[in-house]
């Protein structure tokens, strides 16, 4: 692999991870918030099923990024 | 529904870690097998003082995106059926409907005894039946020495593909043949029946896509994370509009189960087909096991047997979870396996190689 590969693989484990720990945060910084909001239920429900959709896409891509920084990658044959 | 009945736990540090670990398992076990690690998650929630309803809300609100995520990492390794997997979910999704009517129908009669005895009377018969059908199978593989070949399908799922009803035919990549529809709605109906009773449509939705269609053993396993993102996300909807979803617990078993189900998802790269039915088959006798050993403790509450003591029943709960939670670190254990000596047997050559230059 080559330092410029390397070096834009690490920007995006890095980049997805901080902002996967942004989401995280803003959750458990208004979790009152959300929490109260949700428990009503009704056209509330969009709420956990797009925080869903976003967790997946930004941790998703931080995960895979993660395990292929650590070098386990899946077997290309 | 009384929504305000329902209480969301306080979280601290020691809860959070317990769920990212049981989310990590899950997902492990998950990404390699299609499915698996929900009925572990439910009751797990549970011991640590969430509603039985909060539980099942918010570990369905985690799967969805977990098997999204499966799924399109499966897919890029070429092991994912899209069409099979959306026109399994749908039938799927009826089926996850109806088994909650039902549900509800033997809690209405029984109580909470009688519903629980019904799952688990449905756990045993089914993944007794199964999983020693794919365990013997798995059996037979290793046996025959012949454990690269090709899978081929059998005759049953040969007949099945050579059924020909017009208008309704489509081809499967996985199966490599065209497949009526309305053969598959059985299918997809009994794989969501059983996801609504157990929570693990999975066991019943890989072996028929492998034994029925004729597909793969790690594409039937694969486009089950197709099935599991649609009645997931249906089933999500419908809880969290009853305000269920503990939005917290959803996300921290979801941090959780990402990690795993990439690695469960990258441990399929480098396994023989068959290993897919061991764990499967492993998994679904010892839970079978767990699930039995709580029948008595059912019987005797409806007063269908004679009474157990207080202190034997509460032994027989804890042994069984503890059963379960074994099935699952066993599974996780033996993928975790399989992957590292796939791993080292993949870079073995290349290793050879610069030694020798």
């Amino acid at each position: 692999m080559t330092h410029t590969a390397t070096r834009t693989k690490l920007a995006r484990l890095g980049l997805f991870g901080i902002v996967t720990v942004l989401l995280y945060l803003l959750m458990f910084l208004f979790e009152d918030a959300i929490v109260g909001v949700t428990q009503h239920g009704h056209w509330s429900f969009f709420i956990p099923i797009a925080f869903a959709f976003a967790f997946s896409y930004f941790h998703g891509h931080f995960t895979g990024s993660f395990w292929d920084a650590m070098g386990i990658r899946a077997n290309q044959h | 529904m009384d929504i305000e009945a329902v209480n969301f736990i306080d979280l601290d540090l020691t809860k959070i870690l317990f769920l990212f670990f049981v989310g990590f398992v899950g997902g492990l076990v998950s990404g390699f097998i299609g499915s698996g690690g929900a009925f572990v998650l439910t009751p797990a929630m549970m011991s640590i003082g969430v509603p039985a309803i909060v539980a099942v809300a918010s570990n369905m609100c985690h799967k969805f995106p977990k098997s999204l995520v499966g799924a399109m990492k499966r897919y890029k390794y070429g092991q994912v059926d899209v069409k099979l997997g959306l026109i399994l979910g749908a039938s799927a999704e009826v089926g996850v409907l109806y088994g909650a009517h039902i549900m509800e129908s033997v809690k209405r009669t029984w109580g909470d005894a009688g519903s629980n005895l019904y799952v688990s009377v449905i756990f045993v018969l089914v993944l007794a039946i199964v999983g020693s059908w794919v365990l013997m199978d798995a059996w037979k593989t290793y046996r025959s020495g012949d454990v690269d070949a090709e899978e081929k399908p059998n005759r049953l799922a040969l007949w099945i593909q050579s059924i020909r009803i017009p208008g309704t035919m489509f081809y499967s990549r996985a199966a490599k043949a065209e497949i009526s529809w309305l053969v598959t709605i059985p299918m997809g109906i009994a794989t969501g029946l059983l996801a609504a009773s157990i929570a693990v449509g999975g066991f019943i939705g890989v072996p028929a896509m492998i034994y029925l269609l004729g597909v793969p053993s790690l594409m039937a396993s694969a486009t089950e994370l197709v099935i599991a993102f649609v009645m997931g996300l249906g089933g999500s909807i419908k809880y969290a509009w009853g305000g269920f979803v503990d939005i917290r617990l959803a996300m921290i078993l979801l941090a959780g189960s990402l990690f795993g189900i990439q690695l469960g998802a990258i441990g399929t790269t480098y396994v023989k087909p068959y290993m897919v039915k061991v764990v499967m088959g492993t998994i679904m006798i010892i839970v079978l096991v767990s699930r039995a050993l709580v029948i008595p403790v059912y019987l005797a509450k409806l007063g269908w047997i004679a009474p157990i003591q207080e202190a034997t029943m509460a032994m027989l709960k804890n042994v069984s979870l503890g059963i379960m939670t074994a099935a699952l670190l066993i599974g996780a254990g033996i993928i975790i396996r399989s992957l590292n000596s796939g791993m080292r047997a993949s870079r073995a050559p290349i290793l050879a190689q610069e030694g020798q230059t």
